[in-house]
């Protein structure tokens, strides 16, 4: 099923969760730090941030929760978060429209 | 050290948030936030601490406003089934609440002592000096029992018949401190200084295993803290009944008023109930008190109080200011999550 027009453009912070998902699971603190790293130390997650963004992203039905498969060395499971196939084809669609943009932008900066 | 106290306010912060929010996130966020605070150093973590801070308020309120929208819309098939953090607290027994109003009493036996043992002066040559050592001998005591009622409270994961011993007790720990080293005039402080000491205590919970369960019944029901703190009008009562120098069956008047506020609220299944019978109780009490002192406040020259508390005197209008605030944020807090369970 095609991707909701009203869901983009995503917000920068929700991009760059859902590229941070892409490679495979990941749990809270790793998320934070591949955003970090995807967008050059430009945008820094607080933690109340990352995780109203993960929940956004679980209501709208675009990542899921699973265990951890890396084992944290306590007794606690810990949560990773996974890309769902609706997620991936949102992150799809967004990377396309962005793609579109830059491809109109260079053709008009060389115009110019 | 510096991590746990970080995660201590931390946990603070996180409180604010939705109860539903907290429950699916919280033990995770926490988790994050002791991860980025161990792996970096210096001003890195200041910073990060900073980042914390400065997002707080605005994803508190957006959370709220979030939860409320999905609330009244039901739109979303993902909804997160909302767990409470607040399950009904039943009524206790009457043997709970008798043994909790007994505290009332026990403080009686300070101001008795001197009627007491001022009647049987004479007969038995007691002369005042003697009088003042058997009184102080009475004070201590109480203590003794208060803190050994406190111990097994405490013993017992802080059942709610233990914890107006444990205020009275820190109430006349605060009290001796400042009569032993602040004098009479810093007596006006007192309510809300034992407010912050038990609140303090209650905090230490966090960090401190001996205080963990206090820690935790707090926090699953605030009104608790109300209780703990409600426990020190009798020894606000026995200084203004000193200070005015009226009969000791006025105190045993007051105290019952008290105890009886007591009884009510551990017999009450109902939190609207649990919320308004203390402060309604310390009304009553305040009243008794203001009915037979007079209208006029009669303290130290040095105990500043304004012409507007000359109704609830002083210590008193002092006391149910807290009271009050933790009444309203338990009913707002139990509001929210009934709207949670409604939804």
């Amino acid at each position: 099923m095609p991707p909701s027009p009203d869901a983009l453009p995503l917000t920068e912070p929700t991009l760059l969760i859902l590229l941070s998902l892409s490679p495979g699971p990941k749990h809270g603190y790793a998320i934070m730090k591949e955003v970090e790293t995807l967008s050059d130390g430009r945008v820094l997650l607080s933690t109340g941030t990352l995780y109203g963004g993960l929940k956004r992203l679980l209501d709208e039905g675009w990542i899921m929760r699973v265990d951890d498969p890396e084992p944290n060395g306590t007794d606690r499971q810990r949560k990773a978060y996974i890309l769902t196939d609706q997620g991936r084809d949102i992150l799809r669609a967004e990377v396309e429209r962005l793609r579109k943009l830059v491809k109109v932008a260079q053709v008009r900066v060389v115009e110019a | 050290m510096m991590t746990r106290l970080a995660l201590g306010l931390y946990r603070c912060l996180l409180a604010f948030y939705p109860a539903v929010f907290r429950h699916e996130f919280g033990l995770e966020m926490e988790a994050v936030l002791a991860q980025a605070l161990e792996a970096q150093r210096g001003p890195a973590v200041a910073r990060f601490c900073w980042r914390e801070l400065r997002d707080w308020p605005g994803l508190v309120w957006r959370t709220h406003l979030a939860e409320r929208s999905k609330m009244t819309t039901h739109t979303g098939s993902l909804q997160v089934q909302p767990v409470s953090t607040y399950p009904p607290i039943p009524a206790g027994t009457w043997r709970e609440a008798w043994l909790a109003a007994l505290s009332f009493l026990l403080i009686f036996w300070e101001t008795a002592g001197w009627a007491i043992l001022g009647a049987v002066r004479k007969p038995f040559n007691l002369t005042y000096a003697s009088l003042g050592q058997l009184t102080g001998g009475i004070l201590l005591a109480i203590i003794a029992i208060d803190l050994v009622v406190a111990v097994l409270g405490w013993r017992r994961g802080w059942p709610r018949w233990s914890l107006p011993y444990l205020g009275i007790l820190l109430s006349l720990v605060i009290f001796l401190v400042l009569a032993g080293f602040g004098g009479g005039g810093l007596l006006i402080f007192i309510t809300p200084l034992v407010f912050l000491f038990i609140l303090l205590v209650v905090v230490l919970g966090w960090w401190w295993k001996v205080l963990r369960s206090l820690n935790a019944r707090v926090r699953g029901d605030l009104m608790l803290l109300g209780l703990a703190y409600y426990c020190c009008l009798p020894v606000v009562f026995v200084l203004m009944m000193d200070e005015t120098r009226y009969e000791t069956s006025i105190e045993l008047v007051l105290y019952a008023i008290l105890a009886l506020g007591v009884v009510a609220y551990i017999r009450s299944a109902s939190p609207w109930l649990r919320a308004a019978v203390l402060p309604f109780a310390f009304v009553a009490a305040s009243l008794v008190a203001t009915f037979y002192r007079g209208w006029k406040f009669e303290g130290q020259q040095s105990w500043l109080v304004s012409d507007s508390f000359r109704l609830l005197t002083g210590l008193e209008a002092l006391a149910i200011v807290p009271l009050l605030l933790i009444g309203i944020l338990e009913l707002w807090r139990y509001g929210s999550q009934r709207r949670l369970h409604a939804a």
